[in-house]
């Protein structure tokens, strides 16, 4: 390998250190998958099929990578106020509580912060489920709504596209495809696209 | 392999891949929690596929290449995060010392280069894909592969290639 490969392969291999927390990564592409998930749900149940699958079949517990290595119960249980759920809440009951925690104006930051005053480690969705519930309740969580850091959309409008085109089941496959159809400059702009046609109505060229 | 044990044995070295890919520690992890999640709803799928690694691994680059997140406020390095003042920070040894600065001044000005560019030394010189295979991951020709390597390598002010990169492995 000549010497110009060496110093490139140095550079990279010597800042492999930066690499961000596996167990926050991990627990966050978790809520993510929820989230993404019960967009096709729900996708589904407007078209009239049933839903039987649970969204927290997905919180499976990954004890090696989260934080404090303990796995997650899936059942919120223990806030000092609240009753304890014994069984496990139904689809219908999560979007409920997840609406109202939303409505709110709460997000996953603040799900954070009511994990550690709830001493509730590991799924982040179900402490934001509990917080929603206990909304619905008319009790008063610990903590007022404050602003996710998270990273933005620039606009809107495009995050409004790109979610009918994800919520319509195309995926970043489907994306390369119509990038190539439409000969946009990347899939992204594929997507923007894609979903400015489904909210208008308009059919793509073919299924997801 | 399900996904959890995919993300057992991988996430780590995942987000190695994707800390040098993009070169942003932030954006490394928004990459990769978007990739993670849309493999962990699509696990059936990909937990088919001869190889789920090189399968979420390509969805890195793609998700990358697309990313369109208001990170490019945030790609500048902090104090303190830089490697010579780690190894600064930690004694480091003066006959390494101007290795970890060369790593460094590279680092960043790897930093400066477009992100299709960048990909393609990346998979080039750290996945040690041959131009063929970097080729087929990004949906180009291998001449362009190559023509951005050599761009990247003129604005790097490393040394032009003298030839075809030969030297790689297999990709999958």
């Amino acid at each position: 390998m000549n010497e110009h490969a060496d110093q490139l392969r140095e550079a990279f291999e010597s800042h492999e250190y930066l690499a961000p927390d596996a167990g926050a990564v991990y627990t966050r592409a978790q809520e993510l998958a929820r989230t993404y998930r019960r967009r096709r749900l729900a996708a589904q149940a407007a078209g009239g099929a049933v839903l039987g699958v649970g969204l927290l079949a997905g919180g499976v517990a990954l004890p090696d990578l989260l934080p404090g290595g303990a796995g997650q119960a899936v059942i919120v249980q223990g806030p000092a106020s609240g009753a304890v759920k014994t069984t496990p809440p139904s689809q219908a009951e999560l979007q409920r509580d997840w609406d109202a925690y939303f409505a709110a104006g709460y997000g996953y930051t603040d799900a954070q912060k009511l994990a550690k005053i709830w001493m509730l480690p590991g799924d982040v969705g179900s402490v934001k489920a509990e917080a929603g519930r206990r909304l619905l309740a008319g009790e008063t969580l610990p903590i007022k709504p404050s602003v996710d850091p998270d990273p933005v959309v620039t606009d809107p409008q495009e995050v409004t596209e790109v979610d009918a085109f994800f919520k319509a089941g195309y995926d970043y496959a489907d994306a390369q495809r119509l990038s190539q159809l439409w000969k946009t400059t990347d899939p992204y702009d594929a997507k923007v696209m894609a979903g400015q046609k489904l909210l208008s109505g308009e059919p793509l060229p073919f299924a997801p | 392999m399900t996904f959890e044990q995919f993300a057992a044995t991988r996430l780590t070295a995942l987000l190695r891949y994707a800390v040098v890919l993009t070169g942003d520690r932030d954006l490394a992890q928004d990459v990769v929690q978007e990739v993670l999640a849309r493999a962990h709803v699509k696990w059936k799928q990909i937990g088919r596929s001869h190889s789920p690694d090189a399968y979420v691994r390509r969805m890195l680059v793609n998700e990358y290449l697309s990313w369109r997140r208001s990170w490019a406020a945030r790609n500048v390095h902090t104090a303190g995060e830089q490697l010579v003042d780690l190894h600064d920070a930690q004694g480091g040894r003066p006959d390494h010392a101007q290795d970890v600065v060369d790593a460094d001044d590279l680092w960043t000005r790897l930093g400066r280069l477009g992100r299709k560019q960048r990909a393609v030394l990346v998979l080039r010189y750290y996945e040690e894909y041959d131009d063929e295979a970097i080729a087929l991951l990004l949906d180009c020709s291998p001449a362009t592969v190559r023509s951005n390597a050599s761009k990247a390598l003129k604005t790097l002010r490393l040394t032009s290639e003298q030839q075809p990169h030969v030297h790689a492995r297999e990709t999958q």
